[in-house]
């Protein structure tokens, strides 16, 4: 059989170069000296570019390694997959046109501007941000953790966890510092350009190896008739819980609100997030097939070594068929730039909160002064990377315990975004500060309440969307009161 | 103010039925019925997950105004 590992040690430089060339040519770009060019791009993302660095940014490591365990374990149930990556794009419809508008007139930079301009109200912005810094340092360590574990996998062990987690944060730092969001951009581009190819090309492979969808389900009807069984009523709370969490809580990452501000046209984005609706049909439908062949070829894997069943798979297509050696190293490749464009913004987003929202607002620096705090900004990368592979290559938590938390905090401030851009601050009837805090309070209770008493998950529903339950119930019944 | 999707009740509520018509509910008595080889219950969702997509982005084009920024 051949190499895998070498491949991919091969393939993976020759990756990292090209990273580093287009980090170099986004430099060669770069125009301005501000904060507003090295964290959007000047707000000048065309269509394709736009389309691609959503797509890669939405579609993490844990999309392509994570999920076909979860199907392995779950069955053709976990379809749910599908619909809650298209209820993302649903999502931003809630409050995107207005706040697209908002931040085209207010030039604003992160999602805290917004906040900050909408309530003016000091402990939003500052629980706001707070909850945004919180969510990233998580996702990006969660990341950083799984490039670590990918890299060493995929390599075959040649290259020790530490040193895929120095290396791969190293090449994100070297590319980011030199262009800033064009850089993460344009790498996102060839990043998604290789997770597309990459799809594809496994589902045809599976396609050849499996047979059709309809054969693959009799195949597993026949070794595990209860993975393809209808769902039970649990199951289906469970499907619509995703939907509503990944729904609410998916647009509001601070990367994705900063690609709306980044977009160079309203028009570019609209057909940008029009495309993106579709795309889960493809990428997370072939996901899923990856996880169902993993039940026929592999049958009777634990949970925790059903995490690897696309390595599994892939080291099956390439055993069975040789000739499909080098699309299956893009297939790898595509694991790994999975990690990388998620990794990147992440990074860049977070540099942002705290180059605007933390030292300049601590620094009583107005928006014009701020704008000129890129040195800062290129200093907040680098601490901030420093300090999370530093974290990283001593995990106090598992990847696990990392993903829990994450969204049932971020989904809280959904209220602040969805009924805060319904109304001008000055109109009659808008939701004010207090109204939202009081939410985000009762929200954060229910929500982390639930989750530290042991009850992640109620009769299929999430803590998080239970808590945004209560969050908006109190919202509405504060604003009410107030208007009493 | 331009033009917002969520500002079409009609179109909001479609919206709304559709994402909650993609989780399986009305198979999960347990109807085991097979089309063209795949579960009735898998079609049924794959069916409105198409419908959600679609009617997502027919809102973006239809009710997203453009209000100046082109």
């Amino acid at each position: 059989m051949p190499d895998l590992a070498r491949g991919f040690l091969v393939a993976g430089a020759v990756y990292g170069v090209l990273l580093l060339t287009l980090g170099a040519l986004s430099r060669m770009r770069r125009g301005r000296d501000t904060l507003s060019d090295f964290y959007l791009a000047d707000r000048s993302l065309g269509l394709v570019v736009l389309l691609l660095t959503l797509f890669a940014t939405q579609y993490s490591g844990n999309s392509l390694s994570g999920f076909p365990g979860q199907t392995y374990r779950e069955g053709l149930a976990y379809y749910m997959a599908v619909t809650f990556m298209v209820a993302i794009v649903g999502g931003y419809l809630l409050f995107a046109p207005r706040l697209r508008q908002m931040a085209q007139e207010g030039s604003y930079l992160t999602p805290s501007d917004y906040l900050r301009e909408r309530f003016g109200s000091p402990a939003l912005e500052g629980v706001g941000t707070a909850i945004l810094i919180v969510t990233l340092v998580n996702f990006l360590l969660a990341q950083l953790m799984a490039m670590g574990h990918a890299i060493s996998g995929l390599s075959g062990g040649r290259i020790p966890y530490a040193w895929g987690v120095i290396g791969g944060g190293t090449v994100i730092l070297a590319y980011e510092l030199a262009g800033g969001m064009r850089a993460v951009a344009w790498t996102d581009a060839l990043q998604g350009v290789i997770l597309v190819a990459g799809l594809l090309l496994a589902a045809a492979l599976l396609y050849r190896i499996v047979g059709s969808p309809a054969e693959l389900i009799s195949a597993i009807a026949a070794v595990a008739p209860e993975k393809v069984a209808p769902p039970g009523w649990r199951t289906c709370n469970l499907w619509l819980s995703n939907f509503l969490l990944l729904g609410l809580g998916g647009p509001l990452y601070p990367q994705a609100i900063q690609r709306i501000y980044a977009a160079r046209s309203l028009r570019d984005l609209r057909r940008a997030l029009m495309t993106m609706a579709f795309l889960p049909h493809v990428a997370i439908t072939t996901v899923v097939f990856v996880g169902l062949a993993g039940l026929v070829l592999f049958p009777g894997l634990s949970g925790t070594e059903a995490d690897g069943i696309t390595f599994r798979v892939l080291a099956h297509v390439v055993a069975v068929e040789p000739l499909a050696y080098l699309p299956v190293l893009l297939v790898l490749l595509a694991v790994a730039a999975a990690i990388m464009s998620t990794a990147d913004s992440c990074l860049l987003s977070l540099s942002s909160l705290l180059t605007r929202d933390v030292a300049a607002r601590l620094g009583g620096l107005d928006g014009r002064r701020a704008e000129r705090l890129t040195g800062l900004g290129s200093l907040s990368s680098i601490l901030v990377m420093v300090a999370l592979v530093a974290v990283a290559l001593r995990p106090v938590v598992t990847l696990w315990d990392l993903l829990v938390l994450k969204f049932e905090i971020l989904i809280q401030l959904s209220p602040a975004f969805v009924l805060g851009t319904l109304h001008r601050a000055d109109e009659p009837g808008a939701f004010s500060a207090r109204d939202v805090l009081a939410g985000l309070g009762a929200g954060l209770l229910v929500a982390l309440g639930l989750t530290f008493t042991g009850h992640r998950v109620l009769w299929g529903f999430h803590a998080g969307t239970l808590g945004v339950t209560a969050n908006y119930l109190s919202v509405v019944i504060f604003r009410r009161a107030r208007f009493r | 103010m331009s033009d917002e999707p969520r500002r079409h009740p009609v179109y909001m509520a479609l919206l709304g039925l559709c994402a909650l018509a993609t989780s399986p509910y009305p198979f999960a008595a347990g109807s085991g019925r097979e089309l063209a080889g795949l579960p009735l219950w898998l079609w049924w969702s794959v069916g409105c997950t198409i419908a959600l997509s679609a009617l997502i982005a027919w809102g973006i084009h239809r009710y997203w105004g453009s209000d100046g920024d082109a």
